[in-house]
């Protein structure tokens, strides 16, 4: 079922670059009779940027959801530093270094930045919350990453767009998270705080994580990623190496033109 | 990265001086204060110069303790963006049940062994509604507004099926003492101070309230579990997508809420030593409305056990004064809510006007 693509890809990936860091094949998934994904496949090592791209429907939120347990898969392969991993939960993925910031970002608008940071992973202290420590920690991670927040007390209702992104990607790696699943992370910016966000995520691959980027922006996904894999009806077509393609190719893909 | 951090603002964690100060007044609970003491003075200088003075305030802590040990889980479910009307049914059940209790039991055991007995049927009660609520909302998804009117309703009419149109008198003595043993009494004796200031005759529910409160801003502000009822309230599914047990959140919530009002029938049902099925009435909106008044949203993910305390303590000095200043009773009602309507009113306000900036 792989595409001549998929098999290029990968044959020229191994030899140059390590293992990589994840392996999901043959991922399929079913809500009721709706197929949502059949034999679903991407791989991404430390320090690379995949972009995940496809039509609306094509899957890729449900392989992202799959990938972070919010989803159990039917059927399919995870593997993870080279060995099977079972996830079957959000704690599962997260134990596994990976992690995920989600396209309506999970943030809980009411609470300030902290909370937002340490959510269902707070701090605690003889069985207390250790409330001091978790601020002193915001504050360093919010001035690791490029950020201008008012405070890190500031309930996230507050903080624009940019700002909310980018508090849902520090919550992401102060955990030490080395696999992040970024689900449209540019969709609801402006210009100039998409320009920041993908100047974060690149900070990010310098800083040897693996990243996948689910975009519809093929702009973006050109400026960003090292290789794009294309999703339609749930499987997986095909696997880019971004200097070997172009957007046209890209598009074809997306829409099943080449095929047909 | 030198660049990059020099363009962060410094966090103002530590405000000085005037911005202090305003933050501090952006508080609910400093505005809710502030009302509450103003309204007090006016109360005063309006002919009731004894209202909360040293002889009044006791009573009326006593007079509150019932509902506080209701409107604290319940400010709690609201903050994890649940609320419960079936408070008013559990308490009349608990009270029924124990009035029947007593009546059936009174004389075949040992009567500390009855006490315990009566007020563990009365908790189970509320154990068991509380549980059906959680299960119901949680695991079959069904409304908790129609989940919580329909176990009220349920609740209620099994107060009155088993009450059976009367009201049971038969109670042992020292079961009195749930709510009206003074705990300090004889401390009183010792430092003559807590005499004067009547803090020797505050009696047990007082102290059950201190209790339920303490526990309710620990749990809240200072537990990884409080943390997440602000999550669930805030955004279900976020904190869920988070690893936050949300159903374990809102089945804890409604049991909690549950067992409070319980024992807030127990009390009654002490404090009366008779169980009639109508005893407590309004409960629900009363404590939700406390809630309201204190800075809870119905939404979810926002208020605090002060905020909730003070808008109870709100709701019944409206009474008071309403009664201590011989103003017609039969208007109650109409402050009651015309106090909601401000406190909602000034909500919408302050969140407009904070969307606009």
């Amino acid at each position: 079922m792989e595409s001549a693509q998929v098999k290029a890809a990968r044959e020229d990936g191994v030899g140059s670059a390590p293992e990589p860091l994840l392996i999901a094949r043959n991922i399929s998934k079913a809500f009721g009779h709706v197929q949502a994904l059949s034999n679903a496949y991407i791989d991404v090592r430390a320090g690379e940027i995949v972009a995940l791209v496809g039509d609306n429907g094509a899957g890729k939120s449900t392989l992202i959801k799959v990938l972070s347990g919010a989803h159990r898969h039917d059927a399919g392969e995870i593997l993870v530093r080279g060995q099977p991993a079972a996830i079957n939960s959000p704690n599962d993925s997260f134990n596994l270094g990976i992690a995920t910031v989600y396209q309506d970002l999970a943030l809980l608008p009411s609470r300030d930045v902290v909370a937002n940071l340490y959510v269902g992973r707070e701090l605690t202290n003889r069985g207390l919350l250790d409330r001091r420590k978790m601020t002193e920690e915001a504050n360093r991670v919010v001035r690791q990453l490029r950020t201008n927040l008012p405070s890190v007390h500031t309930p996230v209702r507050f903080l624009s767009g940019g700002q909310r992104q980018a508090v849902a990607i520090a919550r992401v790696v102060h955990f030490g998270a080395e696999i992040l699943l970024l689900d449209e992370p540019t969709a609801a910016l402006g210009v100039k705080e998409s320009h920041e966000m993908l100047t974060l995520i690149e900070n990010l691959k310098d800083q040897n994580k693996a990243i996948i980027v689910v975009s519809h922006n093929l702009a973006h996904v050109f400026r960003i990623c090292d290789r794009i894999t294309v999703l339609r009806h749930g499987e997986t077509v095909g696997t880019l190496i971004k200097e070997d393609t172009d957007s046209t190719e890209v598009v074809q893909m997306i829409t099943g033109a080449d095929l047909l | 990265m030198t660049a990059i951090i020099d363009k962060v603002k410094p966090s103002d964690d530590r405000p000085e001086g005037a911005s202090r100060l305003r933050r501090l007044l952006g508080q609910r609970e400093a505005q809710l204060l502030l009302v509450l003491v103003v309204f007090t003075l006016l109360v005063r200088a309006g002919g009731a110069k004894g209202f909360l003075g040293p002889t009044h305030f006791p009573i009326f802590l006593s007079q509150v303790a019932p509902d506080m040990l209701v409107v604290i889980p319940m400010a709690m479910l609201l903050i994890g963006g649940m609320f419960d009307l079936s408070v008013t049914g559990v308490a009349n059940l608990s009270v029924v049940l124990v009035g029947w209790t007593f009546s059936r039991l009174l004389g075949t055991m040992d009567d500390t062994l009855l006490i315990i007995l009566v007020v563990a049927i009365g908790l189970t009660a509320g154990l068991i509604v509380g549980a059906i609520n959680g299960l119901a909302v949680t695991r079959l998804r069904m409304n908790p507004l129609m989940t919580t009117l329909a176990t009220w309703w349920m609740a209620q009419g099994a107060a009155t099926g088993v009450a059976g149109g009367e009201s049971r008198h038969n109670f042992v003595g020292s079961f009195r003492d749930i709510a009206r043993f003074q705990p300090l009494r004889d401390l009183g004796e010792t430092f003559p101070f807590l005499q004067e200031m009547r803090i020797s005759t505050l009696p047990m529910p007082v102290f059950y309230a201190a209790i339920v409160i303490f526990l309710g801003w620990l749990i809240l502000t200072r537990t990884r579990f409080g943390w997440h009822i602000f999550a669930t309230g805030s955004d279900r599914q976020g904190a869920a997508l988070n690893g936050v047990n949300v159903n374990r959140v809102t089945l804890i919530g409604f049991v909690a809420t549950g067992l409070a009002a319980a024992m807030c029938g127990i009390v009654w049902a002490s404090r009366l030593t008779s169980a009639p099925p109508n005893t407590l009435g309004g409960l629900e909106l009363r404590v939700i409305a406390a809630a309201v008044i204190g800075g809870a949203a119905l939404t979810g993910g926002e208020g605090s056990v002060l905020g909730a305390v003070l808008g109870l303590f709100f709701m019944h000095m409206i009474r008071s004064a309403t009664i201590q200043l011989g103003l017609p009773v039969y208007w109650e009602f109409f402050v009651l809510g015309a106090v909601l309507f401000t406190a909602v009113a000034f909500d919408a306000w302050t969140k407009r006007r904070a969307d606009t900036q």
